[in-house]
C-alpha cells in the first residue's frame, strides 16, 4: 500500500515533469521567435507588401501564408522524424540530426548560396511556398526536431510509454509545430508592424544585424558573400522597385548605401555569431539529452516509472505486442482454464485469492486514486 | 505454478493473466502479469533486478497481503488501454464491481 507521505512526492514529481515539458514548450517558442526576428524569414516581406499597398492590413494578411509556410516546413521535418520513429527508435536520430545540423552550419560557413527567384508581388499561395522553402532551407524544421524528440521522451513518465504510438506522437508533433509557429508568428507580426508603423526599413541600416544563416557566410572576407545581407539587399531593392512602380515615396532613399552599411555593420558580428549559431544548433540537437538527464535526476531509483527513452518505448511496444500474441487465446476464458496458466491461477486460489478476479483484487483495480508510480518505486504497495 | 517458481522470465509466457469481471458475469481479458519470486530470481541472477524488455519489475516485500514471499512483478495492460501507463500496477478504468468470488 502506498504510504500517505508518498502522495505528496507524486505531486512533486509531476510538477517537475510538468516544468520539464514547459521548458520544452518555451524552447520551441523561443526557436520560433528566433526565426521570426530574422528579416529573411518573412517579416521584411510582410513589410514590403504593406508598403506596396500602403495598408497595415496587407502586413497582417501576409502573416497568414508566412506562418503557414513556416509551420508546414516544421511539420514536415517533424513528420519525417516521427515516421522514422515508427521504423527505428527515434532516439537513434539524435546523433545523426546533431551531426546534420552542425554539418549544415559548417557547410554554410564556407559556402553559402541563396536562390534568387520571384519578385515582391506574389500571391498568398506563393508567399506560403516561399516561406516554406525559406524555412526549410534555413533548417527551421531540423532545429525543432531535437526539441520535439525531447518533449516526447520527457513526457509524463509512465503516461508516455508509447511515444511513437500514433496518438501521442501525432499530438506531440502538432503541439511542437503549433508552439513553434506561435512563437514565430508573434515575433514576425510584432516586428513587421513595428517596422511598418514606426521604424521603417531604415532600421536595418542603423540597428539590425542578422540572426540567420548569413552568420555562417564569408562576410569576414567579402561582404558580398554575406548571404542574408545579400538577401536583405535584394528584398530592399525589390521594395524600392515596387515603390517606384507605384510612385510610393521611399524612406530608404539609397538602398545600396543602406545595404553596404548593413553588411559592414554585420561584418563585425559575423565571427562570434557564427559560433553562437552553431552552438545553438548543437544545443537544440542535444536538447533530448538534457531532458533525459533531468528526468533521470528526478526519478532517481531505477523503477518501472522512470522516464522512458525512445529505445525503451520501442521495447515497450514490442512487449505489448508479445503479450497480446501470447495471451490472445486466453480471451476465451475456457482456454485459460485448460492450459498450464491455470496452475498459477490455482496457486493464487490456494493462498486465498479468487480465481479470475485475483489479479483485480490484488492490485485494487478500480480504485483510480491508487494508481501511482510510487507504488513500484517505494516497493511498498 | 511452475512458471512462478522457476526464477525465470519469458515474455512469451506470462505467469498470470488479468481479467476484468464484467457486470454480466463474463470475464474480459485486460492484460498479463509477470511474476517471479525474489529468492528464485536472485538464486539464478545474483545482484540483478529483473527486467523485461526494458521494463523493471516491481518488488513486493514480505510479508505482503498476498501471503507470498518477496517477489517481483510487472503488469502489462495489453488488452485495455491504461491512461496511467501500460505497465503500472493499477488500472483506473477497470472495475471489480462485477467480480463474484464464488465463480
Amino acid at each position: 500500500m502506498r504510504r500517505p507521505a508518498d502522495a505528496g512526492r507524486v505531486d512533486f514529481k509531476r510538477c517537475v515533469m510538468t516544468s520539464e515539458m514547459t521548458m520544452s514548450w518555451l524552447m520551441l517558442m523561443a526557436l520560433g521567435a528566433f526565426h521570426g526576428i530574422n528579416p529573411g524569414m518573412g517579416w521584411l516581406f510582410a513589410v514590403a507588401l504593406g508598403m506596396q499597398e500602403r495598408r497595415r492590413d496587407a502586413v497582417l494578411r501576409a502573416l497568414v501564408p508566412l506562418g503557414a509556410g513556416h509551420a508546414l516546413a516544421v511539420a514536415g521535418a517533424v513528420a519525417v522524424a516521427l515516421a522514422i520513429g515508427f521504423v527505428i527508435p527515434i532516439g537513434w536520430l539524435r546523433w545523426p540530426i546533431a551531426g546534420l545540423l552542425v554539418s549544415l552550419g559548417v557547410l554554410r560557413l564556407f559556402r553559402h548560396r541563396h536562390p534568387r527567384w520571384g519578385g515582391m508581388r506574389v500571391s498568398m499561395g506563393g508567399l506560403a511556398v516561399w516561406s516554406f522553402l525559406m524555412a526549410t532551407a534555413h533548417g527551421a524544421g531540423l532545429m525543432v526536431v531535437p526539441v520535439f524528440m525531447g518533449m516526447s521522451m520527457a513526457g509524463p513518465g509512465e503516461h508516455a510509454h508509447h511515444m511513437h504510438a500514433a496518438g501521442t506522437g501525432a499530438g506531440a508533433a502538432f503541439l511542437a509545430t503549433g508552439l513553434h509557429a506561435l512563437g514565430y508568428l508573434a515575433v514576425t507580426a510584432f516586428v513587421a508592424v513595428l517596422v511598418f508603423e514606426k521604424l521603417g526599413v531604415g532600421i536595418l541600416r542603423r540597428a539590425w544585424f542578422n540572426l540567420g544563416s548569413d552568420l555562417v557566410g564569408r562576410a569576414g572576407r567579402d561582404w558580398r558573400a554575406h548571404a542574408d545581407a545579400v538577401e536583405t539587399r535584394e528584398l530592399l531593392k525589390a521594395v524600392v522597385r515596387a515603390r517606384k512602380k507605384r510612385n510610393v515615396p521611399s524612406r530608404c532613399s539609397d538602398v545600396a548605401h543602406v545595404c553596404r552599411e548593413v553588411c559592414m555593420k554585420t561584418r563585425r558580428f559575423v565571427r562570434p555569431l557564427e559560433y553562437s549559431r552553431i552552438g545553438l544548433l548543437a544545443l537544440s540537437s542535444f536538447w533530448p539529452s538534457v531532458a533525459l538527464a533531468q528526468s533521470d535526476h528526478v526519478h532517481g531509483v531505477p523503477s518501472q516509472n522512470q522516464e522512458q527513452t525512445m529505445d525503451r518505448s520501442s521495447q515497450a511496444n514490442a512487449l505489448v505486442q508479445i503479450v497480446r500474441q501470447a495471451t490472445e487465446r486466453f480471451r476465451d476464458v475456457g482456454v485459460a482454464d485448460a492450459e498450464e496458466l491455470q496452475a498459477s491461477l490455482r496457486l493464487r486460489q490456494r493462498i486465498g485469492l479468487g480465481r479470475h478476479g485475483s489479479a483485480l483484487r490484488e492490485h485494487g483495480v478500480g480504485d483510480g486514486r491508487r494508481v501511482g508510480p510510487d507504488a513500484s518505486r517505494n516497493h511498498s504497495l | 505454478m511452475g512458471l512462478v517458481m522457476d526464477g525465470e522470465l519469458d515474455p512469451t509466457r506470462p505467469e498470470i493473466i488479468l481479467y476484468e469481471a464484467l457486470p454480466n458475469g463474463r470475464l474480459k481479458l485486460t492484460g498479463a502479469d509477470y511474476l517471479v519470486l525474489a529468492d528464485g530470481w536472485e538464486a539464478k541472477h545474483p545482484g540483478t533486478t529483473p527486467e523485461l524488455m526494458g521494463q523493471l519489475l516491481h518488488y513486493f516485500e514480505s510479508p505482503n497481503r498476498f501471503g507470498l514471499p518477496p517477489f517481483y512483478t510487472l503488469h502489462v495492460w495489453a488488452w485495455k488501454d491504461n491512461p496511467s501507463g501500460t505497465f503500472v500496477n493499477w488500472h483506473p478504468k477497470v472495475s471489480c464491481d462485477g467480480f463474484n468470488p464464488q465463480n
